[in-house]
């Protein structure tokens, strides 16, 4: 398992968390890749958006490249890639596809517009 | 498909009669799709496909559910006798569950899927427990979930090919709109274009008629056409209508009918392994032929199975004795097995099935079917003609010598195909008659079409007894008995004839 987040937190769990400015639930996420440069990519491109969308601090995102991590692949029942999968909050969801489409990716996974500014600092 | 300058090797399925159907089974180490409507039994072949590879050929198999999650599927096969999670904690069977989550929302963004992951996971499991055979169920839940745009067709495609790397054995299976519509729904045949096997499932006379029909085998020989199957409590048996022709009337040896007369209008007696028809109407001693056949086995020595499907047991035992045929002894010391029941009770192909386990156990050297015509109540002619195929089909294997009757002779008559084909099947004809001659009704006897042999061929009075079937002087005096329009012929008439035929002048044996 590769933790890996804006935050850095170490931390994975079925349990919520607070954190951030705005008292707000971490968003937490599961990204299956099958490994390559355009995997990065795509992560990139997720972990850009939910920057905008959720404000740093306020989500984790867990990268799991399927081809080193099969079994966790196979408890998972991945057979796409890449899948994002909504942790936190639940209930949990689930998208396929491309990553880059930032709009539509945000809607599938329910993540608030896009703040008109920084976030605010209360 | 017609260069086979190097036919790939084939995997015995294990399945009865698939092997028949596929001149030996699948093409190793490549991917043949299954396709068919809901419930032809696709997913039935497709497990079985596995099953047998670990009972029979100690190959694992990997069973790739794409719709069902394993429990399911684990529960729906246990009533065919396939213990799956003890061949999973064995190491010979390992599922790879790529069913839906249920209750979780599933988004498809964009037409970028890349179905990698999954291959890998299979790569997986193959490796695991060395898989040779693997079973995808179904494609279609693939195309159901994500959508059937071309870069989903692509990542199929992509998943085939890299199936086949792996090496492995692979079925697909793939739905259907309909019995003879396309080769399936999403057109999934065009990535494993190569080898192609449908299922139907028709309602004829309100049964079930299950067929199966292989359409392309990558350029190796198999068999055409439509091959009737059930699926029974151990799974798929298939009927297949063809027989290999070199193993045809390969046996000059010569069975009795149970009549010495009879056996001499025969040339001999009933060449071992052949099919003779009994065809009459009711009351002409269609079933004591049959009766008087396989109590003539069992006084040799040889076992018999009969099938009565007019008749129960009692009135069979009753019209024994009276006919003077012990058959009591027989049955009671098992040389004679005994299949009493109403065709109603069941589908023709059940029925075959049946007759065809029975033929496994008790390993009979004849066998009697009375009546074919019977049947027409609970099946159409085609199926009919199939069960006829495929019981010779069976008894021509086993070196079983058959003996079926028929009330009418227009059921096996050449004004239809299924006529026209059965008698193909069939080597030898007894037509028994009634002959009107001067205000009397008598019997006749006439022997027709023994292949490959020499016999008697004028019509000879016969009467029933009991002593059984006693053969008489011919019928010379009377013509049309063979169209059912009995004529006599004066003195004149019977000389000319006489003088054209000569060979017909000469009663055989005497």
């Amino acid at each position: 398992m590769v933790l890996d987040g804006p935050t850095g937190t170490p931390h994975r769990g079925p349990g919520t968390e607070r954190a951030g400015a705005s008292g707000a639930e971490v968003a937490r996420f599961s990204v299956y890749v099958a490994g390559g440069a355009e995997a990065s990519r795509a992560v990139a491109s997720f972990r850009d958006l939910c920057a905008r969308r959720l404000g740093r601090g306020s989500f984790a995102i867990t990268v799991i490249d399927v081809l080193a991590e099969r079994q966790r692949a196979e408890a998972d029942r991945i057979i796409v890639a890449p899948t994002v999968v909504r942790e936190s909050p639940l209930p949990r969801r689930r998208v396929v596809g491309d990553l880059t489409a930032a709009d539509a990716i945000a809607a599938a996974l329910g993540l608030p517009p896009e703040p008109a500014k920084e976030p605010t600092d209360g | 498909m017609a260069e086979t300058a190097h036919p790939l090797p084939k995997v015995p399925t294990g399945i009865p009669g698939l092997d028949h159907l596929t001149d030996g089974g699948l093409p190793e180490g490549v991917s043949t799709l299954v396709a068919g409507a809901t419930g032809t039994g696709k997913t039935v072949l497709g497990t079985q496909f596995l099953a047998a590879g670990v009972t029979q050929h100690g190959q694992p198999g990997v069973y790739v559910t794409l719709e069902e999650p394993p429990a399911k599927v684990r529960r729906g096969v246990a009533g065919f006798g396939w213990d799956v999670a003890a061949w999973e904690r064995k190491g010979t069977w390992r599922f790879v569950d790529a069913s839906p989550h249920v209750g979780e929302v599933e988004i498809v963004v964009g037409d970028d899927l890349d179905f990698t992951p999954l291959l890998a996971r299979i790569a997986e499991a193959v490796e695991q427990i060395g898989a040779r055979r693997l079973a995808v169920d179904s494609l279609a839940a693939v195309f159901g979930r994500f959508g059937s745009q071309a870069t989903v067709r692509r990542g199929m495609r992509d998943l085939i090919a890299g199936l086949e790397r792996l090496g492995v054995t692979a079925v697909l299976t793939a739905e259907r709109h309909a019995d003879y519509d396309g080769i399936s729904t999403y057109g999934v045949e065009e990535f494993v274009a190569d080898n192609v096997i449908l299922l139907r499932n028709h309602l004829a006379v309100e049964r079930r008629r299950r067929t199966v029909e292989v359409l392309k085998l990558r350029g190796t020989s198999h068999r055409k056409g439509e091959h009737p199957f059930t699926i029974a409590d151990d799974g798929i048996s298939i009927f297949p209508l063809s027989v290999l022709a070199l193993q045809q009337h390969g046996s000059e040896e010569r069975v009795s009918t149970g009549n010495a007369e009879l056996d001499r209008m025969c040339g001999g007696g009933l060449l071992r392994s052949s099919v003779t028809l009994v065809s009459g109407a009711t009351g002409t001693g269609k079933s004591l032929c049959g009766l008087q056949f396989v109590s003539a086995g069992a006084a040799a020595g040889e076992r018999g199975l009969l099938v009565a499907l007019e008749e129960s047991e009692a009135q069979l035992q009753r019209n024994a004795r009276g006919w003077g045929i012990g058959l009591e002894d027989a049955l009671t010391d098992g040389r004679v097995r005994l299949i009493a029941q109403y065709p109603e009770s069941g589908s023709v192909q059940d029925l075959l099935l049946q007759i065809k386990r029975a033929i496994d156990e008790h390993q009979p050297s004849r066998l009697v079917v009375d009546s074919l015509t019977s049947l027409a109540r609970i099946g159409t002619p085609d199926t009919i003609h199939e069960f006829l195929l495929g019981l010779s089909a069976f008894t021509q294997d086993a070196h079983i010598t058959l003996m079926f009757s028929a009330t009418s002779p227009s059921l096996l008559g050449e004004s239809t195909a299924t006529g026209a084909e059965a008698s193909t099947v069939v080597d030898c004809i007894f037509l028994l008659r009634y002959v009107e001659a001067y205000g009397e009704v008598r019997r006749g006897l006439v022997v027709l079409k023994i292949r490959g042999s020499e016999h008697e061929r004028v019509i000879r009075e016969y009467t029933l007894g009991s002593g059984g079937m006693r053969i008489g002087a011919p019928l010379r005096t009377t013509t049309g008995i063979l169209s059912g329009a009995a004529l006599q012929l004066t003195g004149a008439e019977q000389d000319r004839i006489r003088g054209s035929f000569p060979e017909d002048a000469e009663p055989g044996g005497g």
